[in-house]
């Protein structure tokens, strides 16, 4: 849920943009004609109404305007999604007045449930309602399964109508740092992609009865195959869609110096990439190249249709270096029909999907996505604190006071162990960072037990009950 | 071309069926309502049996009659097949015409070029169509991926008759080379059953488990392919390779389908490329780039997405959910018979993270275990009991205790045999210092 002040910003925004585009008349063309105006009757029953920027035998590259928002948006549609067009047709109506856009009266007005940018013209219940649902951070611990099990009950009982997943994960920022190698690889992508495809059937199985749309903030690593998914799919003017390259070579799949073993690995590896396209209906050439560095790509268009091929024969060419994978920005990704449209608001994004009004559904996805990211880098932080006053617990467990520091040391081990069990990403982590796992630890900790069992047994073959009187009253303290 | 061999050996199958009804020997059948039916060996009949307390219903041609049964041969679970019935069962039968039958067997056909996805309002089938009985196949091929368990289900799906539909949930990356006894168990299962693969991951010795099923319908994610074989890190060669191609080859037909695929997914050099012909959907396969769709290039391997192998015909069909999965089967909704497949896989699986967790703590105990108590015999008995248990583990989950026990049984034994010894030697030494 949105905070008050942020609310605020907002509506003093919608009100900027109220008072620049309220004395406008009508629609202005570059041309000078703002008495016309082209609609497009989509095969989807929406009707369209702006002007046509620019055309080419595939796709129609649309300034959408609404009269009664005040917006006006630029979508790039494939013709097949068209029924027909008409040109040149009159305006008919004048601008909305101003008393259509949202607005608020009073900072005392207590915090009302958010809508899109107009005023809802029906009960709000009516409003189609839409469920965001974050992805953000590494994939394979901060975006996991399990955590997207919890939000998709959530899901469901609030039943919306469109479910819009806002996806921002990267591998490494797009800055000179990075391109040097400036790279945390503890927070590289995880490449498990049985992973992913049990997150993918979370949302395209299981909740498949609800539309779901993908808004791409930005995607650098493997997220970009997971995105890829969802077939309707949008970016943020600044997302980037691709950096993979580094995850495949994690996998080692094309390390193997057997030509038949390296085939084979690279295959199922590939097999598992595309298998998540198989969702959204892309190309599966798509992951080839996006994934493996030694493809170049090229695109085609056949009809109204994108025919990608392997190679540079195509009449567009995407990519023809073969020594690196395939990157889209936002404005790529549109022109070659990989991503519907390019937005940066909400109410864009609703508009496009074609809600003029909406509701935000008031769901605890949000809050459950980022209290658990929250909570388990926390907890990972802390346990590696445990590792730390751990071996400082070793050291000092000497002389008299063995006993006690062995006994502080098992347990900063069981906080670890305790750690991993609450978060299946502490575990990853400590894994993949630490090199150490869950049966390596209780392995120690029975170790250490073992120790605190044979000092116990040698002090009380030393004269036993005194020591016995020493340890309750440790207890009492 | 698998659907059309299939089309056509219906075809055949009704028009003998048709052309050799002849006249046969009589039999009659006393109904619990006291009514009878009275008919003879090769007539067609409508027959509805008590089948586990659910009503079955079966069109059918009577090929047998015993004076406590009757065999009917005909569409069970859309295949032709032979049920014995016990007179007992029946709860209705009545005469009917055959023609009927080649209604029935025209409409229960599966297309393999449509979609694979079918409204549930275009299957006729009645509510007591059999249901299913589901085995998860999941993990290490060889550990948690194996044939007993297909053995097992299929000898409980026996307790409801022949023709039932087994369901393998195939998702593995695969593993060792028990694929071979997988495949063995399975044809054997299709014996007496209709066994179906249904895959999410299929990979290596996986897919190569999966061939021995007729039919095989992915999931969207689903992919099977890349079944080279290999030691180290080297592939087999030579007479080895030649011997898994031969054999791969020979499992991909059987199930009616082109042994190039086969080779695609094992040898890099084997290229695979098709044509479809785009009014029959007859699809003709090449072992070089020659076909207008290329799967496999010479230095690929090939593994099949849910579109890839639909669109070629290898796969019968998509579906993402147990209910899209019961149209592709043609039952008029999901009805799991029973979960025993669910819970025998379940408790192997649960064995199997048991050993994979236990066996290695154990291994890790024999070096610290009672060691620090300072008394030999303690710790000593402690070993023991620690071997006992490595032992146990290979009587119960002998799948991993092979990979990671460094001593068979007999070896454990022996060393239990002198760590008593020395215990024994001890306790005497301990008694003999008391006598002195």
């Amino acid at each position: 849920m949105k905070s008050p002040p942020a609310a605020w910003l907002r509506i003093a925004f919608v009100a900027v943009v109220v008072a620049l585009l309220a004395p406008s008349p009508g629609l202005a063309r570059d041309d000078g004609d703002v008495s016309t105006e082209d609609i497009l009757h989509m095969v989807d029953g929406r009707e369209l109404h702006g002007r046509i920027l620019s055309e080419s035998k595939t796709q129609i590259v649309f300034e959408i305007v609404d009269l009664k928002l005040h917006m006006k948006s630029r979508q790039t549609f494939r013709l097949d999604e068209i029924a027909h067009i008409e040109r040149g047709v009159e305006v008919e109506t004048a601008a909305e007045p101003k008393e259509s856009i949202r607005t608020r009266e009073s900072s005392d007005e207590p915090e009302q449930p958010r809508f899109g940018r107009a005023r809802p013209s029906s009960d709000p219940q009516n409003l189609p309602g839409l469920y965001l649902i974050p992805m953000k951070g590494q994939m394979g611990t901060d975006i996991h399964p399990s955590i997207y099990e919890k939000v998709a009950e959530d899901i469901r009982l609030h039943d919306p109508d469109v479910i819009i997943i806002k996806l921002d994960s990267k591998d490494y920022e797009d800055s000179f740092a990075a391109a040097l190698g400036d790279v945390d690889l503890a927070e590289l992508s995880r490449p498990d992609f049985d992973e992913y495809k049990d997150l993918v059937n979370i949302f395209r199985d299981d909740l498949r009865d609800i539309r779901q749309v993908m808004w791409v903030q930005d995607s650098v690593g493997i997220s970009s195959t997971v995105a890829l998914a969802w077939d309707e799919l949008y970016m943020a003017p600044s997302a980037r869609l691709g950096g993979m390259r580094a995850v495949f070579a994690l996998t080692g799949a094309d390390k193997w110096s057997d030509d038949d073993i390296r085939a084979k690995m690279m295959a199922a590896w590939m097999g598992s990439a595309k298998s998540l396209l198989e969702y959204g209906g892309y190309g599966l050439e798509l992951a080839d190249a996006m994934v493996d560095p030694g493809h170049k790509l090229s695109a085609s268009f056949k009809g109204r249709e994108v025919v990608w091929a392997l190679n540079d024969l195509g009449e567009f060419l995407v990519d023809d270096d073969d020594e690196n994978t395939v990157d889209f920005s936002a404005k790529a990704a549109e022109d070659l029909a990989i991503s519907d449209g390019t937005v940066e608001t909400l109410d864009d994004l609703a508009f496009l999907l074609g809600y003029r009004e909406y509701r935000v559904i008031e769901g605890k996805g949000e809050q459950l996505v980022e209290n658990y990211t929250e909570q388990w880098r926390r907890t990972f932080e802390d346990s590696k604190k445990c590792l730390q006053d751990h071996f400082q617990h070793q050291r000092w467990a000497t002389g008299d006071e063995t006993l006690k520091w062995l006994g502080r040391a098992k347990r900063d081990l069981e906080k670890i162990i305790k750690a991993m069990e609450r978060y299946k990403a502490v575990e990853i982590r400590w894994r993949t960072d630490l090199g150490k796992s869950k049966l390596e630890l209780e392995i120690e900790v029975e170790k250490i037990k073992e120790q605190i069992r044979a000092l116990k047994q040698q002090d009380r073959g030393r004269g036993g009950g005194g020591q016995g009187m020493g340890r309750g009253g440790m207890g009492r303290r | 071309m698998k659907h059309l061999i299939r089309n056509a050996l219906v075809c055949t199958i009704v028009g003998c069926i048709a052309a050799t009804a002849l006249g046969g020997e009589a039999v009659q059948i006393r109904l619990k309502d006291g009514s009878r039916w009275r008919g003879e060996v090769s007539h067609f009949v409508e027959v509805k049996i008590l089948q586990q307390g659910i009503e079955v219903e079966l069109k059918g041609r009577i090929v047998k009659a015993a004076a406590w049964y009757i065999t009917v041969e005909g569409d069970i679970a859309g295949e032709t097949r032979r049920k014995t019935i016990f007179k007992g069962d029946i709860v209705a039968i009545r005469t009917i015409e055959s023609e009927t039958m080649t209604e029935t067997k025209s409409s229960t056909a599966r297309d393999r070029t449509s979609s694979g996805r079918r409204s549930a309002d275009s299957d006729d089938a009645g509510p007591n169509q059999p249901g299913v009985f589901v085995l998860p196949m999941s993990g290490t091929v060889g550990v948690k991926f194996r044939h007993e368990e297909i053995e097992t289900i299929a000898e409980h799906a026996d307790q409801y008759g022949e023709g039932q539909i087994i369901v393998l949930l195939m998702d593995s990356h695969g593993g060792g080379i028990e694929m071979e006894t997988i495949h063995a168990t399975i044809m054997e299962a299709k014996k007496r059953h209709r066994v179906v693969a249904w895959i999410k991951t299929a990979i290596s010795a996986a897919a190569a488990s999966a061939l021995a099923c007729d039919e095989i319908y992915f999931m969207t994610e689903g992919t099977l392919g890349a079944m080279t074989g290999y030691s180290g890190t080297t592939a087999l060669q030579g007479k080895a390779l030649e011997a898994w191609l031969k054999t791969a080859g020979k499992w991909m037909e059987g199930g009616d389908r082109s042994a190039y695929i086969a080779h695609a997914m094992i040898h890099a050099p084997r290229m695979l490329s098709y044509d479809k012909d785009p009014e029959t959907h007859e699809v003709t396969w090449y072992d070089d780039l020659s076909g207008e769709f290329v799967l496999s290039d010479d230095q690929s391997n090939l593994v099949f997405t849910s579109s890839t192998a639909l669109r070629c015909g290898f796969s019968d069909g998509t579906a993402d959910t147990e209910d899209d999965l019961a149209n592709l089967l043609h039952l008029p909704q999901w009805h799991e018979i029973d979960d025993y497949g669910r819970k025998i896989a379940e408790k192997w699986h649960k064995t199997v993270d048991r050993a994979q967790v236990e066996i290695p703590r154990t291994l890790a105990r024999l070096s610290y275990y009672k060691e620090g108590v300072g008394d030999p015999i303690v710790s000593i008995g402690a070993k023991i009991q620690l071997y006992k248990e490595l032992k146990d583990w290979h009587d119960a989950c002998p799948n991993v205790a092979m990979m990671r026990i460094p001593w068979t049984k007999d070896q454990i034994d022996r060393t239990i045999a002198d760590l008593r010894k020395q215990l024994a030697d001890l306790k005497k030494a301990q008694r003999g210092g008391g006598r002195y």
